[in-house]
């Protein structure tokens, strides 16, 4: 059995039918081939998988396609505009917040959604936000020092709603 | 096997010339290699890109070239003694931690540390550095909540949502990573090891700092979890755990 869904995935309108017990992951990694979104624990709480619906971050391994009916999603995939990367992931790149590279689409779409709702986070805010977001190679500090040097910068570069972004 | 990886690099260096020798028609001790290009020493307009050569070699622009090389360490142990090299390398780290310890709920900050790692030679010491706060961050993991609980041979903390590994949180307030460079006589320009070289001082400088917070009370086991470390603050003071 399939339902049939329409939703919209980085700004691109689609219908699909999923299966009533397929989680957004799977639908994000299988059925569209975005493969940025990675299965870490599968159980929500290491944050490898997150992606943004509606602007709110999620574990899409806890959410089901069929609850994107209608809905706006955002992966890592659908940051960069062409060859321009998004303001977080160059400051990744540039803080070198990364060892291995699996948690960081989550922890960069964490990220994006911590300062779309809090611009400028305290040292104590960013911790606590990124906590559900586990790096096993642990480059905490970078990643801290990478969100820092977001916060610092004007506002307007970093809290664009995605939306208008596209 | 970075000095393994250094010598099959070198021995393919060895190949391109030996082609260019031919493509050139000069000999080998007569060309270098220049910013991608093989020329004949002293006449630069005399030279081939690696594409090139690659072209006269195999008939297209791409191909394999394969260097190999088997690199064994000196060493090994007297099998009458037991005595002798037991490794071609030795890694030696340090460190030292600052916590704080509440004696209300037993639960550990760890405020601050500082690992020191000796790499030989630090060939991407940004790398060496992130790799020396991994190792001080998994070993803190090790030393405050992680642990393997198993039930009649079952393990019971299989996943994320029971078994705790380090969040940002817990990363300390103050960490600083140094790199000690030691020329190792064996390894790739003296380079050695530096993954997980770190880890093993860190449990015993986080165990030194609980200890030395509590007046001396000692933990015999691993994780230094809450109850643990409240269990053993009590029976001091003579309350019931």
């Amino acid at each position: 059995m399939k339902i049939e869904i329409r939703t919209v995935i980085n700004g691109r309108e689609l219908e699909a039918a999923v299966k009533p017990n397929q989680t957004l992951l799977e639908f994000l990694r299988d059925d569209l081939s975005l493969r940025g979104s990675v299965e870490g624990c599968g159980v929500g709480v290491c944050g490898s998988c997150t992606v943004l619906v509606e602007g709110r971050p999620v574990s899409s391994c806890l959410v089901l396609a069929t609850n994107i009916e209608d809905k706006q999603v955002t992966t890592i995939e659908g940051l960069a505009v062409g060859d321009e990367l998004d303001p977080v992931q160059q400051a990744f790149l540039e803080h070198q917040a990364f060892q291995c590279g699996y948690c960081t689409p989550g922890m960069i779409m964490a990220t994006k959604a911590l300062l779309s709702s809090n611009p400028r986070p305290t040292e104590e805010e960013v911790r606590d936000y990124l906590s559900g977001n586990i790096c096993r190679c642990g480059t905490y500090a970078e990643v801290l020092a990478a969100v820092k040097s977001l916060s610092e910068k004007t506002t307007t570069q970093t809290t664009q709603p995605l939306a208008s972004r596209r | 096997m970075g000095s393994a990886a250094r010598q099959a690099a070198h021995q393919i260096r060895q190949q391109l010339l030996e082609i260019g020798a031919r493509v050139l028609e000069a000999d080998v001790e007569d060309l270098e290699l220049v910013e991608g290009f093989l020329a004949v020493k002293g006449v630069p307009e005399k030279r081939r890109s690696i594409a090139q050569l690659f072209q006269a070699r195999f008939g297209a622009a791409v191909g394999n070239m394969v260097g190999s090389y088997d690199n064994q360490t000196t060493g090994g142990l007297d099998p009458r003694t037991g005595k002798g090299k037991g490794s071609a390398f030795f890694f030696l780290s340090a460190c030292a931690a600052e916590v704080e310890v509440d004696t209300e709920t037993g639960k550990i900050a760890v405020q601050q540390v500082v690992t020191a790692v000796d790499a030989g030679k630090a060939v991407n010491p940004r790398q060496c550095h992130l790799q020396n706060e991994g190792s001080m961050i998994m070993s803190l993991g090790s030393a405050l909540f992680e642990e393997m609980v198993f039930d009649n041979g079952q393990p019971i903390n299989s996943t994320f949502l029971e078994y705790m590994p380090p969040s940002m949180e817990d990363h300390p307030q103050k960490f600083r990573s140094l790199l000690v460079e030691t020329p190792h006589p064996e390894g790739p320009f003296g380079a050695k090891g530096v993954g997980e070289a770190g880890l093993g001082p860190v449990e015993p400088a986080i165990g030194n700092a609980v200890a030395n917070a509590l007046g001396g009370i000692r933990f015999k086991d691993l994780p230094l979890r809450p109850d643990r470390v409240l269990a053993a603050v009590r029976s001091v003071r003579g309350e019931g755990a």
